[in-house]
């Protein structure tokens, strides 16, 4: 029974931190319908400069505040320069120019960091294991899971509770009205998208402990992310959070029960979606 | 007008020197390696190894200069038959370096065959490369799954105890490795380990890590063997999950806590014990002495890939000067490069006259921290001149 307890807190820890890596590209593709195929390399931009900040500050969790903030002004620069000359022109420049920012920030990263693997050190007091009831549980993981329940809180009530959530949703709606009402459309949009790379450059510094940097990491999560954003409904945050913790919870059980295809778990779970219900978890039917 | 020209050629004729019959053939070698991608790191070790050796013999061998021919191969199974087949065919080139990957030797192996064409292969471990798709062509100077992992089996079961659990990646390499240590670990009376085989390309061990912590209470021997980032990924979270408490000892084959990983592993690394064909810290002369030159040229510490990188450019240097230069000969060519002495820094080294793998020392190593708070190996046992019996070798 433990081990089934276990796997289970194993299942939650994962789903929460696919969550935190996904919530980025959740926000920006499914509120902003802009394909952003670059999220991942955002992802280890984020994990990047993590790196860099532990290694001047000395401190992890400096490093954890610095890099989102880092990674959103680079979100920002990325928008205005480059991404808002392909809106409203369909899906094919956004998917083109994302892409191509893959490539680059992979050489990037190799050229100013190197091809090595690379780790940081976590500080003691998340280095150990918590006991919880019989199972030990890994306090790094316990500290993701916490991080990522503040975020998906944070996020929540940004977007139902605030004027500035309004804003948004009313501008994802119906941009013109929106802007006809005076709200600063394009504003708002550099904002969103900045929001996005923080939260992917969060889910980064978060993975380098577990993970370990590397370039071509992006892509690697990449994959996973889309699919969650698509089986738990763009648009929504709740949706992608569910599909994360189903989507985990194959993975594990996937491991236990079919070690050797466990990896495939995701892209079953995907499929199964495609076929039976295309508009994901918490996404709305729409009419073709 | 036309007169003059002619005039003038036929002067240019006698009085410039004619390079052509002044000199020897330049030695072609074509480097099949990788400089993007997952494998890039690999490819470029090679290349440093290798040119390490080709500037201390002046780049040439037998009076031949060496020309090296190189291509991004990817790592992939097409690109590279499509080089090989250009560099058999268009530019004759009298040797093929690599690749670093198994599956791309499978995809080479026949057009090499064909072609009498010799491939050294400078990484590549999977055993059928010098066993059931054996070749004469088909030369092997890094290592097989079978030879580096076979030891360990003997050295746990001898030395840390009867009971071991094994964690391999599901892919062929994965159960080639840990078949070798479950073989040697039975041979020396040990119980037949526990099998675990995580999906290559598992990023979150937690699973695998509670499957284990299920599976066994008392685990004397944890053997893992992940490529690639799965390796320090998973000590990293084996660490972090106080499985290591006890009295387990992690252990695998000697690249999973080797200098290339050290910096994605910090602590962690400690106490990992591994099998290997070389480790820098090998305290020998000739291995010091190569460590001199290596950073001087590079200003970084050699590893295991770049001494693989440096004794395939000796090997093909040392077997050109026995044959003078001479290479039309193949079967001659074949025992020159099975019978030439190359004084590697990993130790006496020698090349199987029948499968065409190396023979070699393996060294059964402890990570630990020297005093001036940097990583080394401890060197525990060594295994001389093991060889491997290349099963299903037809030769």
């Amino acid at each position: 029974m433990n081990i089934i307890a276990e796997q289970i807190l194993n299942a939650l820890q994962m789903g929460v931190l696919l969550f935190l890596i996904s919530s980025g590209l959740s926000l920006i593709f499914g509120l902003m319908h802009v394909v952003n195929l670059a999220h991942g390399a955002l992802y280890m931009a984020g994990a990047y400069f993590a790196l860099t900040a532990a290694r001047l500050t000395d401190s992890f969790f400096l490093a954890l505040v610095l890099a989102p903030l880092v990674t959103a002004v680079l979100g920002a620069i990325l928008e205005r320069l480059l991404l808002r000359r392909t809106y409203g022109q369909g899906m094919h420049p956004q998917v083109l120019l994302t892409f191509g920012l893959v490539f680059c920030f992979d050489e990037l990263v190799r050229i100013l960091w190197s091809s090595q693997i690379q780790i940081i050190e976590l500080p003691p007091s998340l280095a150990g294991t918590l006991s919880i009831g019989d199972i030990q549980v890994p306090t790094y993981r316990a500290f993701v899971v916490v991080v990522g329940v503040f975020v998906v809180g944070a996020l929540l009530l940004l977007f139902n509770r605030t004027h500035l959530g309004a804003q948004v949703r009313g501008s994802v709606d119906d941009r013109e009205m929106a802007a006809a009402l005076g709200i600063d459309v394009k504003l708002l949009f550099t904002f969103m998208f900045s929001l996005g790379a923080a939260l992917a450059g969060l889910g980064g510094a978060l993975a380098v402990p577990l993970f370990t940097a590397y370039p071509g990491m992006g892509s690697e999560i990449l994959i996973s992310a889309l699919v969650v954003v698509v089986v738990g409904g763009m648009g929504s945050l709740v949706g992608s959070l569910l599909a994360s913790l189903l989507v985990s919870f194959a993975i594990v059980f996937g491991q236990v029960v079919l070690a050797e295809f466990a990896t495939a778990m995701i892209y079953v779970v995907l499929i199964l979606f495609m076929l039976f219900r295309p508009q994901g978890l918490m996404g709305v039917a729409r009419p073709t | 007008m036309k007169q003059t020209l002619l005039a003038i050629n036929i002067a240019a004729a006698f009085f410039l020197p004619n390079a052509a019959s002044a000199q020897a053939k330049d030695l072609k070698i074509a480097m099949l390696l990788p400089t993007s991608a997952v494998f890039a790191l690999y490819g470029e070790a090679i290349m440093e190894g290798f040119n390490l050796a080709l500037e201390e013999a002046g780049g040439q061998a037998a009076g031949r200069k060496v020309v090296l021919l190189s291509e991004d191969n990817k790592e992939d199974p097409k690109t590279s038959l499509s080089l090989v087949r250009k560099y058999v065919k268009d530019d004759n080139v009298d040797f093929v370096v690599g690749p670093i990957a198994s599956h791309v030797v499978a995809a080479i192996r026949d057009d090499i065959h064909r072609s009498k064409t010799f491939l050294i292969v400078p990484n590549a471990g999977n055993n059928e490369v010098t066993g059931k798709t054996c070749s004469p062509y088909i030369i092997r100077t890094s290592f097989s799954n079978w030879q580096i992992n076979y030891p360990m089996g003997l050295y746990a079961a001898e030395t840390l105890g009867k009971s071991a659990l094994t964690v391999g990646s599901n892919y062929d390499a994965g159960r080639e490795m840990a078949g070798a240590f479950a073989q040697g670990f039975q041979e020396k009376g040990g119980k037949p380990p526990v099998e675990e085989w995580p999906a290559l390309g598992t990023s979150d061990f937690a699973p695998t890590i509670t499957n284990v912590r299920s599976k066994t209470t008392n685990l004397e021997t944890l053997w893992f063997f992940i490529p690639g980032t799965g390796g320090p990924r998973f000590v990293n979270q084996v660490q972090q999950s106080g499985l290591r408490s006890g009295k387990t000892k992690v252990t695998g084959p000697v690249f999973m806590a080797d200098e290339m990983f050290w910096g994605a592993m910090g602590d962690s690394a400690l106490g990992v014990l591994g099998s290997g064909h070389y480790v820098a810290s090998i305290d020998t002369a000739r291995n010091n002495a190569f460590q001199l030159a290596f950073r001087k040229k590079y200003n970084k510490v050699a590893h295991v890939i770049h001494v693989q990188g440096y004794d395939t450019a000796k090997l093909i240097l040392a077997s050109v000067e026995a044959m003078k230069g001479n290479l039309t000969d193949k079967v001659a060519v074949r025992e020159a490069l099975t019978s030439v002495q190359i004084d590697s820094p990993r130790g006496r080294v020698s090349i199987d006259a029948r499968t065409g793998n190396v023979v070699q020392n393996v060294y059964i190593t402890e990570v630990v921290k020297k005093a001036d708070g940097s990583m080394a190996h401890k060197v525990l046992k060594t295994y001389e001149q093991v060889r491997d019996p290349g099963q299903g070798c037809a030769l």
